[in-house]
């Protein structure tokens, strides 16, 4: 059976200084093994609740806490953060605000050395992250030298040097060239299907990742507004109209004007090539 | 105003090679211009030059009739307005209206007419449930919108914005895209540094492509952007309509390549229907 990764169960946040709510009444589940795609507008409270999801919030972040959130069936609140790092592998927007070593392999090295790992294990780990994401040209080189695209790589490689079952990224392509980006968002769907990894991510650009994701969040004002099979989304039109993904997009209106769906379709394409497809 | 670039060699070092290397182009007042190409293109060199920030070594940079080598920054400054692509690099006030007002407090505008440029630019970009808050609680996407809007306070005649759409979402791009337009038929000069192709694609008519400090392309977005090898030297990808029509055209060959939506949707509804009458 599979497990249930993340329990969010009618989680509310508001910042100390701030007078509204950033998340209201949220509760979602993500199996052990699926990938979540979380979208919104800015604002609208992705990053608070991914910050939910390792436990900077409510322990590092003050404010009001409410509800509860669980990691393979243990509440936050009573984890340690020290603990939750060996769960939830968490990657920020810039990935300067998570560098600090002199090089790019110290700094994988590093939340290994934070737990006292012997000296053979770092040293093998490091080994193998460096082969899994390409990194064996920039291994010796100052992570601040290198370009963003590979600074990024370089904090998911640190994000998995404990080996988390869960990876949490928040808008991790946001300052990236749309080539290094393509590259990131094919990295985490193969940590997600051959690595079985549980990813949830904030995102903006969806055409690139959503053929990747079992299911698709949508927060608006601290709410969550849908949680469902991506194609369901789309297909039901529970998604604002002008975020909606190039291909899906373009596909909708051509079933609309000319009804594509039974008669060459059986579900929503999402890719380019399944567009192709219904087409031929 | 116009910018007009004459044979513009620029090096930081007499014992490097030139970054921007023999540069020639012109901008017309109340156009709207993209640049794009490479991290270390010479994108951001390039820009400098605009407002005396840097000076080149050979060649002239004039801004209408004024040549920036003979100007003191502070009175380029007042002509042109510059947003940086870290937000953080430009905020520091206590509150974001104070954020605001700094621009045109410095510049000694008159508080009423300051006091309506700020509002116009806040029910623009909506984001009145802003103004009372430190710009460092923000979220990301909020932050870059508010260090752009502090320098669209300064009525400048010409506005260089650096990657302006980092962690922005599609609703803000597009209120950013229009309020852009806005100002160029109102005779501002507008030059984006950008990777972010659909922005471009829908909104900037022009695009230039710097390589290894050369123009390499300059013209209509439309074609530029359907071009593969310049966009393996801009490090941009193909956008995704591109893909679809190509492989379009590999089912039907008399399919046109297009990157407009609009186009691409009627190209494909012409398709299915000659493929039903065939059928029939």
């Amino acid at each position: 059976m599979v497990e249930t990764a993340v329990k969010i169960d009618n989680v509310s946040f508001k910042y100390r200084n701030s007078d509204s709510f950033a998340l209201r009444r949220i509760s979602f589940e993500v199996a052990e093994g699926e990938f979540i795609l979380l979208a919104g507008f800015s604002g609208s409270g992705k990053s608070t609740l991914l910050k939910c999801l390792n436990g900077l919030i409510p322990h590092f972040h003050a404010g009001s806490f409410g509800g509860n959130v669980e990691i393979f069936g243990k509440s936050t609140l009573e984890s340690e953060t020290t603990q939750l790092a060996k769960q939830v592998g968490f990657v920020f927007q810039n990935p300067e605000n998570q560098i600090s070593n002199l090089t790019v392999e110290r700094e994988i090295a590093f939340p290994l050395e934070n737990f006292g790992v012997p000296k053979n294990e770092i040293i093998s780990r490091v080994d193998e992250l460096i082969a899994l994401l390409n990194l064996e040209e920039i291994k010796y080189k100052s992570p601040y030298s290198i370009s963003g695209g590979e600074q990024q790589l370089t904090a998911i490689a640190s994000a998995l040097a404990l080996n988390p079952p869960i990876l949490v990224l928040d808008e991790v392509t946001a300052h990236l060239s749309p080539r290094s980006a393509v590259r990131i968002l094919n990295l985490l769907n193969e940590l997600n299907t051959k690595h079985k990894k549980t990813i949830i991510i904030a995102e903006h650009r969806l055409d690139r990742c959503l053929h990747f994701a079992n299911k698709l969040a949508f927060l608006e004002k601290g709410q969550l507004k849908v949680f469902d099979d991506v194609r369901t989304v789309f297909q039901n039109k529970e998604f604002p109209e002008n975020m909606l993904p190039k291909i899906p997009s373009l596909f909708l209106k051509l079933d609309k004007e000319i009804g594509l769906l039974d008669e060459k379709a059986n579900e929503l394409p999402l890719t380019v090539e399944e567009l192709v497809a219904t087409l031929k | 105003m116009m910018i007009e670039f004459e044979n513009v060699s620029f090096r930081y070092d007499p014992k490097t090679d030139y970054v921007l290397n023999d540069i020639t182009f012109k901008i017309n007042k109340a156009e709207f211009v993209a640049i794009v190409g490479k991290n270390g293109a010479g994108k951001t060199t390039l820009i400098k030059h605009f407002n005396g920030l840097l000076k080149p070594n050979e060649g002239i940079v004039r801004i209408d009739s004024l040549d920036i080598t003979k100007e003191p920054i502070s009175k380029m400054a007042s002509i042109i307005g510059y947003s940086f692509q870290n937000p953080n690099h430009q905020l520091f006030a206590q509150n974001v209206k104070k954020e605001l007002e700094f621009g045109p407090n410095n510049l000694k505008v008159e508080e009423s007419t300051r006091d309506t440029t700020i509002q116009n630019l806040v029910d623009t970009f909506q984001i009145n449930h802003l103004l009372e808050r430190s710009p460092f609680e923000l979220s990301g996407g909020e932050r870059r919108l508010v260090s752009i809007a502090s320098v669209l306070t300064m009525n400048q005649q010409v506005l260089v914005l650096d990657e302006p759409t980092y962690g922005q979402d599609y609703r803000q791009k597009k209120r950013l895209g229009s309020f852009l337009n806005k100002l160029t038929d109102e005779g501002i000069t507008v030059v984006v540094v950008s990777h972010d192709m659909d922005f471009i694609l829908d909104f900037i008519p022009r695009t230039i492509v710097l390589s290894g400090g050369k123009i390499v392309a300059d013209g209509e977005t439309s074609k530029v952007l359907s071009d593969q090898t310049l966009l393996q030297d801009a490090d941009l990808i193909s956008p995704l309509l591109l893909d679809l029509c190509k492989s379009l055209q590999q089912i039907d060959d008399s399919f046109t390549i297009s990157i407009n939506e609009q186009e691409v949707y009627e190209n494909i509804l012409a398709l299915i229907s000659k493929d039903r009458k065939i059928s029939r």
